[in-house]
């Protein structure tokens, strides 16, 4: 077997928690493995291609057999304001010959076709656990491909078995630092001027939500150069380097893909969230802090006044509808605390958060907003969230699609906000849609009728 | 006598091949108190999980023994034995499925000899469950072939269980019916209904009808929450006859059949010839007369057939499916006098040469997309991955097949019996009543 590809470096990311813990032990642990026999989640192919398929006018070619890609595609909500290449699905479809013989031909010749058949603006091509056991040289057949095409073919080495998601998020980062970024310059803007370009890293337009932010950075006069990757566009990816700001949003996995760009491009970065008022604010006030500009400045303090205005009016009478409402929030990774804020900024009280997936400094940050009392969940479990959501008397789960049917099969209502869903929540109209979508799932008539026993039935003590 | 084609490309586009493993887990969910253990990364649990999910929009118990690269390559025998302890622990399942997947056959690790281990040193234990091994490598087949390989497993292991009390004189006979990957809730319950009209015992293995129907139980649940019981498998090799339904129940016929039970097989129940072969076979085993309901749903598709057919006579279909459920939508859509111009099918199988049609393409939906335009295809039906080829082409879409997850009520879909092939008539009389055919012309 040859190395699958998966750089020993990624284990020792200095920008990640898990890698700096708190004691020896834990930052030799790297990424927490899974558990045999209660996992749950996907796995670093799942998270590259959750990174990269939102590059939508990209082939997305998974070297591997059809599992991977049969049973996954076509499942997410990010969407495109052009091209839809990235949503269609290309695999080499391994069989038991090519196991046995390799399937580097057979790759090659699917990457050709690809290229012939759709155009694309580069492909992307995907190792998996099977691939990677085999030992199929990933990068000669894509160097091989990018010769013959003339597109360019980039490498994706995030077998499944490598790990959790996040690795694979973190892997696919790679691939874009190694092979990407800083391979083509930006347009020069009508002013001439670049000083005010930015790049998104972490934000994947899930239901169109980018839309939500976009036109603010615009009135501001900045200029998204690479988003990584909703609605993303390969062209765009390339010039990143040439940015003056990045912003991460919601992704501490991305993190090292943001120090990639400072370290090698010298392109200064920041975290945040674009869910909720006070994360928004926060955002906007983040890039002008780092590009470092007083009128910036003073035109991102004029925005935030003009539209926490406008949110609060539309807020105040949900708010005082959701007044009161218990909600236990179970999500993934820097998810968890962005959401917390996100809710509290429309007045649900979050009793519970979940943390299976968080770093120790997101679980601080949950703290710090939640209060010493919290409730963090690190056993997120169906069972664990039911029997929570009963002893806290939440009202509702927050979380992501896969725990919806817990949800309502134990009566609970339920809102999902993982990247399967069809509403956009971020910016300030993405609050006030929270804050309806919490209202919409609290106030159906459904809860009562169902939780009501048939008149046949004795009555539950 | 249909000829089958393979798709001219080296690559897939646009997968309607669903995963070996898939196929084989969804058969345990059929099985009460059961769990799925896919032997592989976490991923091949993960995706088929939301598949899976999706689809039946209920809570998918389905676990994974989280192979890692390490593992894959040093032995993994330790990670199925802590995900065994470890499933044990947490929800006690009466049934265990082990199912393969690429990365734990590509490794060329000695499963059996892991599990039989496994099983060996608790052998005393009364609370072992019964662990059934599948072996389905993601790189040959799909998706009906992982159903066929666990349902052979499945009915192997129920007859290797230590038989149930013999049932005593007035008790109906057990009527075991072996079921297909094609049937859903509804195709089960009309099977369960008509087989208990002839005063018989049905006995469906595996039972989707009573886990994935789409009920609220009293409460959630970490396995499955209905189906065919541990308890009931041991009743098999006790049974006087037996039928099966699709071709990926074959194999396991063949089992139950060399185990001295007779098999009826049928490779569909599709329109008034498919449901009356099985309707006469129950009548000639039990010599009992056919029941007023079966007579009832019956007529009803007769009369189904006569309404829809004006709207349906020389409608252009484009199929793409699973190889039985192609093969019972092209005889369903000839009945009514419509005309299957593309049938997709994502693997190669010998029941394909009995499609109601001249040509079925092994391939992909880029296939499908590409030929229902070249012959103008008015209806798509195939699952929720073809919604946008109809789009594209500007056909109606009629969903069956897995996923359909853009509308409701999948589980009480389906294509078979009478009740089925009148429920699918209407349908696809209805999408082509609410879809005018496009204005272009098109070879006749």
């Amino acid at each position: 077997m040859r190395s699958t590809g998966v750089p020993g470096s990624v284990f020792t990311e200095p920008g990640c928690d898990h890698s700096r813990g708190k004691d020896a032990t834990t930052a030799k642990a790297g990424c927490p493995a899974p558990t045999p026999g209660s996992a749950a989640g996907g796995c670093s192919f799942d998270g590259a291609m959750i990174t990269l398929v939102p590059i939508a006018d990209a082939a997305h070619v998974v070297h591997g057999p059809i599992g991977c890609l049969g049973n996954s595609w076509d499942a997410r909500g990010s969407l495109s304001s052009g091209p839809h290449l990235g949503r269609r699905a290309f695999t080499s479809d391994l069989t038991e010959h090519d196991v046995i013989f390799g399937g580097e031909q057979k790759l090659y010749d699917t990457v050709l076709e690809v290229a012939r058949d759709h155009g694309p603006a580069a492909v992307f091509v995907y190792s998996t656990c099977v691939s990677a056991l085999v030992g199929d040289d990933l990068d000669a057949v894509c160097a091989a491909a990018a010769t013959a095409t003339g597109v360019p073919v980039v490498p994706v080495h995030a077998p499944g078995f490598a790990g959790s998601k996040n690795l694979g998020n973190r892997l696919a980062g790679n691939a874009l630092l190694d092979h990407v970024i800083g391979t083509r310059e930006p347009a020069v803007r009508a002013d001439g001027t670049t000083s005010f370009d930015v790049n998104l890293v972490g934000e994947y337009n899930i239901a169109g939500e980018l839309w939500n932010v976009t036109p603010l950075l615009a009135r501001l006069g900045l200029r998204v150069l690479a988003s990584i990757s909703g609605d993303g566009r390969y062209g765009d990816i390339a010039t990143a380097h040439r940015a003056h700001a990045t912003m991460v949003v919601c992704s501490r996995a991305l993190l090292p893909l943001a120090r990639g760009l400072a370290e090698r491009h010298g392109v200064p970065w920041f975290e945040g969230s674009f869910y909720g008022v006070r994360a928004m604010a926060a955002a906007l006030r983040g890039f002008a802090t780092t590009l470092a500009d007083e009128p910036l400045a003073r035109r991102v303090e004029e925005l935030i006044a003009e539209q926490e205005a406008l949110a609060a009016t539309q807020l105040a009478p949900l708010r005082e509808r959701l007044a009161g409402t218990r909600a236990v929030l179970y999500t993934g990774g820097v998810k968890s605390w962005s959401m917390i804020s996100a809710l509290q900024d429309v007045g649900v009280e979050v009793v519970a958060s979940g943390a299976t997936k968080s770093t120790p400094a997101d679980v601080d940050r949950m703290v710090e907003l939640l209060g010493p009392d919290a409730l963090i969940v690190r056993d997120g479990k169906p069972a664990q969230l039911v029997r929570i959501a009963r002893e806290t008397g939440a009202d509702l789960l927050i979380a992501g699609g896969r725990n919806q049917y817990t949800a309502l099969k134990s009566r609970l209502p339920f809102l999902d906000v993982n990247q399967e869903r069809h509403v956009p929540l971020a910016g300030y109209s993405g609050v006030v849609t929270l804050a309806r979508e919490l209202v919409r799932a609290l106030d159906n008539p459904v809860w009562a009728q169902v939780r009501r026993p048939a008149p046949w039935e004795p009555v539950a003590s | 006598m249909t000829t089958v084609t393979v798709s001219g490309r080296r690559g897939v586009t646009d997968p309607l091949k669903l995963s070996r493993p898939l196929g084989a887990a969804l058969v345990f969910l059929g099985v009460e108190r059961s769990l799925p253990l896919l032997h592989g990364a976490q991923g091949c649990a993960a995706f088929a999980k939301a598949l899976l999910t999706k689809h039946f929009r209920e809570p998918i118990p389905l676990q994974t023994t989280a192979v890692t690269e390490l593992t894959a390559v040093l032995g993994a025998g330790d990670h199925l034995a802590t995900a065994l302890d470890t499933i044990r622990a947490s929800s006690a399942p009466d049934v265990v499925g082990i199912v393969t997947t690429g990365v734990s056959e590509a490794s060329g690790e000695d499963v059996e000899a892991c599990v039989r281990a496994y099983l060996a040193a608790r052998a005393d234990d009364p609370d072992l469950p019964l662990v059934v091994l599948v072996h389905a490598p993601d790189f040959a087949g799909g998706m009906s072939d992982g159903w066929a390989s666990a349902l052979a497993a499945l009915v192997a292991a129920g007859l290797a269980l230590p038989p149930s009390a013999p049932s005593s004189p007035g008790d109906e006979l057990t009527y075991p019916v072996l079921a297909g990957v094609s049937l859903t809730a509804a195709d089960l319950d009309w099977i369960e209904e008509t087989v208990a009209g002839f005063g018989l015992s049905p006995l469906l293995v595996p039972d989707l009808s009573r886990s994935l129907d789409g009920h609220l139980a009293a409460a959630w649940n970490p396995l499955t929450t209905g189906g065919v019981t541990r308890h009931a498998l041991a009743a098999l090799r006790a049974a006087p006859a037996a039928a099966s339904v699709g071709t990926s129940a074959a194999a396991a016929a063949e089992t139950l059949q060399r185990a001295g039970v007779p098999v009826s097989r049928f490779d569909h129940l599709a329109g008034l010839d498919g449901a009356d072969a099985f309707v006469e076979s129950l009548r000639t085993t039990t010599s009992a007369p056919v029941p007023e309901r079966v007579r009832r749903d019956r007529a009803r598709l007769a009369d189904g057939l006569l309404d829809t057919h004006f709207t349906l006579g020389g409608v252009r279909v484009a199929v793409a499916a699973e190889p039985e459920l192609l093969v019972a939508v092209t005889h369903l859509v000839n009945a009514a006098g419509g005309r299957i111009v593309t049938a997709v099918s994502p693997t190669d199988e010998p029941v394909l040469a009995t499609a109601a049609c001249s040509q079925v393409v092994v391939g992909d939906l880029a296939d499908l997309r590409e030929r229902a335009a070249e012959a103008g295809a008015q209806v798509v039906v195939a699952s929720s991955h073809a919604a946008a080829t109809a789009a594209a082409i500007g056909a109606a879409h009629v969903p069956v097949g897995l996923p359909v997850d853009h509308r409701f009520g999948a589980a009480l879909g389906g294509v078979a019996g009478y009740r089925g092939g009148l429920r699918f008539l209407f349908d696809l009389a209805n999408q082509v009543l609410a879809h005018p055919t496009p204005t272009r012309s098109h070879p006749c």
